[in-house]
């Protein structure tokens, strides 16, 4: 440890999430020395054990393969499914401003403090965003615009999907909403479950409030055949909270690779809770928490200091500290995108909960002139009954209960329902509000670090988008031939764990935290990858555009070596 | 007085008959006669002794109770305790687990008849081979 302590590092990275990963693995692999500094504890030897945990536990929440007795660093995920919190200073894992939310949900999105962090979990679905995402004020006049564009990041995309692994249909998705593609996705895609055939059968090409209706294979960041020394998928279902077997991507991939090299380090259980800065606005030293509750300062004087502990963490640390403030926009623009559903019960049996959660979506609705009015939205199809909303644990509960069912009776009934259970989930685009925000509260966690205080309202643009999203999922199921059609209430919208803004970049130094290559305006040798940077939320899944974005970052600090590919 | 012996036998046959599938896992129901005696104790015995000695006609709330949470046992793995009980049974409310109830091994989970019944999988162990989820189950 101290031979680490007192070495000179090139950079030195907080996070080792998918971007904080990536980021050290492309500069290792350009022979620059990396120190990566991780909250959580390293556990990939655990798999196994993590999955059987998952089969164990009755409660199967995004956490509750990673529980442990006495987790050091604490995060929204763990929190949900620890016993020991019923204090109501401890009930949450944030602390909400209850008094100005005007809506029952107030942020539920989570994230994991794990070497590897979200990705354990995440679902893996990985769309990149449209043009227009990117010029949302110049061709929509709402929201901001970035300071680059699709173009500037396409390339990046390709090298971004090639390194987590994405299988999708070059041909179906080159062009579409505007977006090109330079390259094939490095696997075909994965094959659309059983209800997708239904609803490709019987709406596809239809034509529903004025958009012509395509099923779209979801790009996944999950094999369809054997890549980078993982397997395919093999239909385990379970990719949010685990894959089992690796199939689906998660950045202990790149941590490996990273540590490969050589010229990383990694020192895990490390929680970094300040940054000190000289009178030049210079990053000279950081320190962190260690498991018994020990100081470690670490000199940054001669090293360039990367943030990428997410859309949470950096603002927490950075407001902690003081530091890249002077624009007053550190955790603004906090932003998810707002999520309701529409469910069903299809006239054919369709047989969910076989194979990945989700396979194919409906994209037409995430561009077009209603974006002025109102927020663009993705549809995804579920292959995973009624998701959330009721398990099938739930409808035997109920069979047994209310219709006291019991023997054959039961065993078919539960056939007969769960079989054609179905969702529709329709994702709305955030825009970016700099009432929405993560401040620091009064309160402190488990190791005396103050708690984050989230502030957090949807707006007008979402309400009105969650009710034509609404009409549009009906009619696709009217076309698929369902009953017992039923929603959400509005005011009970849910979150989708996509977790950005907060640190936003631009190029106006008194509006934005960083610059377009994450470079923060204040202190020269202090970057910032991850979602927390995006100007606004699109309606794709952020994971690969902040992956994407991390590639073109360390492209610029290797003066465009991987571009180049010059090993 | 029954023995043990004669007890576990007792579950698994009334097991058996409340779920009406016949090669349920004796490993399983074993594990599952010890959470209940552990959690209900004479209620449960009693349960067992009425319905050995045949008096499952004049059974109380209480056995009807048990006989659900027994069937909701072998359908999902899902472990209901004593304080929960009112909540599992009560019509007009969604029942949401909060008590995380975590078991020994993974078998009772990946036996839950549920799966069985809608022709799935448990979440976590695979279907099949790459693909499988595009076609109907097989017979
Ligand atoms: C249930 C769920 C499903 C999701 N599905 C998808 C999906 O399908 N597609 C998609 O694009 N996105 C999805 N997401 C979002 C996705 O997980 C995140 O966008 C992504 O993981 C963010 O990566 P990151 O590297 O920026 O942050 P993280 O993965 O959160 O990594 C941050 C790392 O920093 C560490 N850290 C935090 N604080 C500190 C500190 N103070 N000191 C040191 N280290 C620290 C953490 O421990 C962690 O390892 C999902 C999220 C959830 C919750
Ligand atoms: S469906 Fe299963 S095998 Fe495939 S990625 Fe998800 S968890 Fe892994």
């Amino acid at each position: 440890m101290d031979k680490i302590k007192n070495k000179k590092y090139d950079y030195i990275i907080v996070g080792s999430g998918i971007c904080g990963s990536i980021a050290a693995y492309f500069l290792a692999k350009f022979n620059k020395t990396v120190l990566l500094l991780e909250a959580g504890e390293t556990r990939d030897k655990d798999r196994i054990e993590m999955s059987g945990r998952y089969a164990r536990t009755s409660r199967k929440t995004p956490g509750s393969p990673y529980v442990k007795e006495n987790q050091f660093a604490d995060s929204p995920d763990f929190h949900e499914n620890i016993k020991n919190n019923n204090s109501e200073k401890n009930k949450n894992f944030y602390v909400f401003d209850i008094e100005n939310n005007k809506f029952k949900n107030v942020f539920k999105s989570t994230y994991q403090r794990i070497t590897g962090g979200s990705t354990w979990h995440w679902l893996g679905n990985v769309p990149r965003f449209i043009p227009s995402d990117f010029k949302m004020n110049s061709i929509y006049r709402v929201g901001k615009d970035w300071p680059i564009t699709y173009h500037d990041l396409e390339t990046y995309y390709c090298i971004a999907e090639n390194e987590i692994g994405v299988s999708g249909n070059h041909e179906k998705w080159n062009k579409y909403l505007g977006a090109y593609r330079s390259k094939s996705f490095p696997m075909s895609e994965i094959w659309e479950c059983y209800a997708d055939t239904l609803f490709i059968k019987k709406v596809d090409g239809k034509s529903i409030n004025g958009k012509e209706i395509r099923i779209l294979p979801t790009p996944q960041a999950r094999n369809s055949e054997n890549y980078d020394g993982r397997p395919a998928c093999a239909g385990n279902s379970s990719c949010v909270p685990i894959c089992p077997i690796q199939a689906k991507y998660d950045a202990t991939v790149h941590i490996k690779k990273a540590l490969k090299t050589g010229n990383v380090d990694i020192i895990d259980n490390a929680v970094v809770n300040k940054l000190i800065e000289n009178e030049n606005k210079e990053i000279i030293a950081l320190s962190y928490l260690t498991l018994n509750n020990n100081k470690v300062e670490i000199d940054t004087k001669t090293a360039k200091v990367i943030l990428a502990a997410n859309s949470i963490e950096i603002p927490r640390l950075l407001l902690n500290s003081g530091i890249a403030n002077s624009s007053d926009q550190v955790g603004r623009n906090l932003m998810d995108h707002a999520q309701g559903y529409v469910t069903a019960l299809t006239n054919e049996k369709i047989y969910p909960f076989r194979g990945p959660l989700t396979t194919s979506g409906i994209d037409a609705f995430r561009d077009g002139e209603q974006r002025k009015e109102l927020s663009a939205f993705r549809i995804s199809i579920g292959n995973d009954g009624w998701g959330r909303i009721k398990s099938p644990n739930a409808v035997v509960r109920e069979l047994i209960i209310k219709e006291n069912l019991l023997g054959s009776k039961l065993y078919n009934a539960v056939e007969e329902k769960v079989t054609r259970m179905i969702r529709m989930s329709y994702s709305t685009e955030v825009l970016p509000n700099k009432n929405n925000r993560v401040t620091l509260s009064d309160i402190k966690d488990n190791i005396g670090i103050r708690k984050p205080k989230i502030s957090f309202n949807i707006s007008k643009y979402n309400a009105d988008a969650f009710e034509v999203a609404k009409e549009v999922c009906t009619k696709i199921f009217n076309e698929v031939g369902v009953s017992e059609l039923s929603t959400n209430d509005n005011r009970d919208y849910s979150g989708a764990g996509h977790i950005m803004g907060t640190t936003c970049m631009g190029n106006d130094p008194e509006k934005s935290v960083v610059n377009d290559y994450g470079n923060s305006h204040d202190n020269h040798n202090l970057y910032i990858i991850g979602p927390s940077v995006f100007t606004t939320s699109g309606t794709a899944n952020p994971t690969l555009t902040a992956v994407a974005l991390t590639i073109r970052t360390i492209d610029h600090l290797l003066n465009n070596k991987i571009t180049k590919n010059e090993v | 007085m029954l023995s043990k012996k004669e007890l576990l036998k007792i579950f698994y046959k009334l097991s058996i008959e409340l779920v009406d599938i016949k090669d349920l896992k004796l490993e399983v129901s074993n594990y599952y006669f010890e959470l209940l005696l552990n959690e209900y104790g004479d209620d449960f015995i009693s349960l067992l002794n009425n319905n050995y000695f045949g008096k499952k006609a004049k059974s109380t709330s209480s056995e009807r109770k048990l006989n659900g949470l027994i069937i909701y046992l072998w359908y999902t793995s899902e472990f209901i305790t004593r304080s929960e009980l009112d909540s599992f049974f009560d019509v007009s409310d969604d029942f949401n687990k909060q008590n995380e109830f975590v078991h020994s091994s993974p078998v009772p989970y990946y036996n839950g008849l549920v799966w069985k019944a809608i022709r799935a999988h448990p979440l976590g162990l695979t279907g099949g081979y790459f693909g499988y989820w595009k076609y109907k189950p097989e017979n």
